[in-house]
């Protein structure tokens, strides 16, 4: 049975509508991420979600129940909030109990429940503390602990990690992805960061502008992205863009009159299309297509080349280190099958032959 | 002279003058509640008198100043608590929540805000006298028990504390009443510290409404009971400033027990 299913879901504030219809199917058990750029709505959905927004039109259900006119405590959820929210003037005992002190559950019952979660999440030496002499991590421990030891149908993160440092936001990574892994509860995980959604989700949810874009398992959104945003949102650094049209050979060429593939997708030959590659799927090919190299960026295991071809700035990621220098000219080529070609109008991705 | 130094001398200077300004009053009050009436004028301020604390005792002899006392503490204790408990029942709404007429309500209590005791104190009166209230506790206490700058204070505090907290407790299963009391309340303890001082604080000295509304002996509170001393033609200074001391004491406790969170309180409301 599916975990939560949101239906043609729209949200307005006054006459301002932001969510434009959202329809999404999120199975039991399942760890599914919204991500999209600030602004895009995911937060807001997560909210309807939770209870804490009203739904405008359409419906969403929970378990199988329709859950649109019901108060969030009797949704069957747990949310994470971004700021933590612990309640300061309780330890850490009593934020994680709070809950199930509200449904009126007997004080060895809570003790136990709290210290159960708390092993989980290896909280016991903290239990006595207040939440202001915990570090950053400790504190996102708690609130996952808050929202653990209820036993909810469904987890709801509403970037959980985007308070904490990059070392410790790894780290917390894997940590929730190996808690859902044991506890197998559904979770709804909202995130701005691309990076976050690739590696936890088993599907993500691209939003852009109150719409979905896209909805995927990661690999699908990275190999085959529905549209230009999807393809530019997902993978980092970025894909690159360059403007061409199809040429008398059968490939694609700039408004230059640099040939840039030797192929192209079947179509008219004056649509202005897109070509879509990603860094680091170019590769130093001698003989290929000149570029300017304007930065070289070492870090190590890869270097980071920004180029110039055509006059389009274009970013390359390359494995082996390069000896180039800024100013000079190097030739570079497309890995086989590993470029998109869109449609520069609507965006869309116009299939090609390998994909 | 080095700068810092110089900027020291001139902010230790500015407190110095304050505390003069501060405390010369409260002691010239001391000084003289322990003088006979003739000598108050006639010595030094800071001269020993010959009264001792025969101005004490001839007061409270003359006047029952202890229930005056449990008057006034009754009477500001019960203002304290309505207000702390309708400001933050108010405060709460106006910060966090969005209806109809919110805003023309928020507009009435700024207005009301603006208008002053004096203004209203005949048809006020006349209402409590409707009610058969004049010389009971309930119309000494209740009619000027709500400071309704609790609600401005309160309100203050409330919109700055993150929505968050409040999400959380709604997903946690808390009621609203419960949010507020168990969750955010607690989480503004020092707001709490400072309406209750300036509610307190009003409610001791106030002198037109029990005035008003009491003709009863019983009933009477410090800042009447300290005018009976002052008659026509002869206003006995010494026993004056010994019910003053008295009168004093009470709110100088509250407010020390509470120094620390109404300073803080202060500067986080941003209010005084």
């Amino acid at each position: 049975m599916p975990g939560v299913i949101l239906k043609d879901v729209r949200k307005s504030f006054g006459k301002h509508e932001t969510i434009h219809g959202v329809s999404v199917e999120i199975g039991d058990g399942e760890f599914v991420t919204l991500v999209g750029p600030s602004g895009c709505g995911k937060s807001t959905v997560l909210r309807m979600i939770a209870g804490l927004e009203t739904v405008t039109a359409g419906s969403i259900s929970i378990n199988g129940k329709e859950v649109n006119g019901i108060a969030p405590k009797d949704r069957d959820i747990a949310m994470v909030f971004q700021s933590y929210a612990l309640y300061p003037h309780m330890t850490v005992a009593e934020n994680m109990g709070f809950s199930l002190k509200m449904r009126g559950l007997p004080k060895a019952e809570i003790d136990a429940a709290v210290k159960k979660t708390a092993g989980i999440l290896g909280l016991e030496p903290y239990l006595a503390r207040y939440p202001k002499a915990l570090s950053g991590g400790q504190r996102q421990r708690v609130a996952m602990g808050r929202a653990i030891v209820r036993n909810p149908a469904v987890f709801l993160f509403d970037e959980p990690l985007s308070n904490l440092d990059a070392k410790l936001r790894v780290q917390m990574r894997t940590e929730i992805k190996d808690l859902h892994h044991r506890l197998k509860t559904t979770t709804v995980y909202v995130t701005h960061d691309q990076i976050e959604a690739m590696t936890m989700a088993e599907k993500i949810v691209v939003l852009n502008d109150g719409r979905i874009e896209q909805v995927g398992t990661p690999l699908e959104l990275y190999d085959t992205p529905v549209n230009r945003f999807v393809a530019g949102f997902i993978g980092s650094p970025s894909m690159n863009f360059l403007p061409c049209r199809r040429d008398d050979a059968g490939g694609l060429t700039s408004p230059t009159g640099q040939k840039l593939t030797d192929t192209a997708p079947e179509g008219p030959k004056d649509q202005p299309l897109i070509l879509g590659i990603r860094p680091e799927n170019i590769t130093l090919q001698p003989g290929g297509i000149p570029c300017e190299v304007k930065l070289v960026e070492p870090t190590g295991a890869e270097t980071m080349l920004s180029l110039e071809l055509s006059g389009v700035a274009v970013t390359a990621v390359m494995k082996a280190r390069v000896k180039a220098r800024p100013g000079e000219t190097i030739h570079i080529g497309f890995e086989p099958d590993s470029w998109h070609v869109f449609d520069e109008d609507s965006g869309l991705r116009i299939p090609t032959a390998g994909s | 002279m080095p700068k810092s130094l110089l900027r020291k001398f001139f902010a230790y200077g500015v407190i110095a003058i304050a505390l003069v300004l501060t405390f010369y009053p409260v002691a010239w009050m001391l000084s003289a509640s322990l003088k006979e009436s003739g000598e108050i004028f006639t010595t030094p301020v800071f001269s020993s008198g010959s009264a001792g604390l025969g101005n004490y005792v001839s007061a409270f002899a003359e006047y029952p100043f202890f229930l005056y006392l449990l008057n006034s503490v009754f009477a500001s204790l019960v203002s304290v608590l309505v207000t702390v408990l309708l400001g933050a029942l108010a405060g709460y709404s106006f910060a966090k929540f969005r209806y109809g007429l919110s805003t023309v309500f928020w507009i009435v209590v700024l207005v009301s805000l603006m208008i002053p005791l004096e203004a209203v104190v005949i048809p006020l009166f006349l209402e409590v006298h409707s009610f058969g209230w004049t010389n009971t506790y309930a119309g000494l206490v209740l009619p000027t028990a709500f400071n309704v700058v609790g609600i401005f204070i309160f309100r203050q505090a409330f919109v700055a504390l993150p929505d968050d907290y409040i999400d959380a407790a709604r997903v946690d299963g808390a009621g609203e009443l419960r949010i507020l009391f168990s969750v955010i309340l607690p989480m503004v303890l020092p707001t709490v510290v400072v309406v209750s001082v300036l509610t307190f604080n009003l409610n001791w000295n106030s002198y037109l409404w029990p005035l008003v509304v009491t003709s009863d002996d019983g009933l009477r509170t410090l800042p009447l009971g300290m005018a009976a001393f002052q008659a026509g033609y002869n206003t006995q200074y010494g026993e004056v400033m010994a019910v003053s001391v008295f009168g004093t004491l009470p709110t100088a406790v509250f407010f020390l027990a509470l120094q620390r969170y109404f300073v803080e309180g202060t500067i986080s409301t941003g209010v005084k």
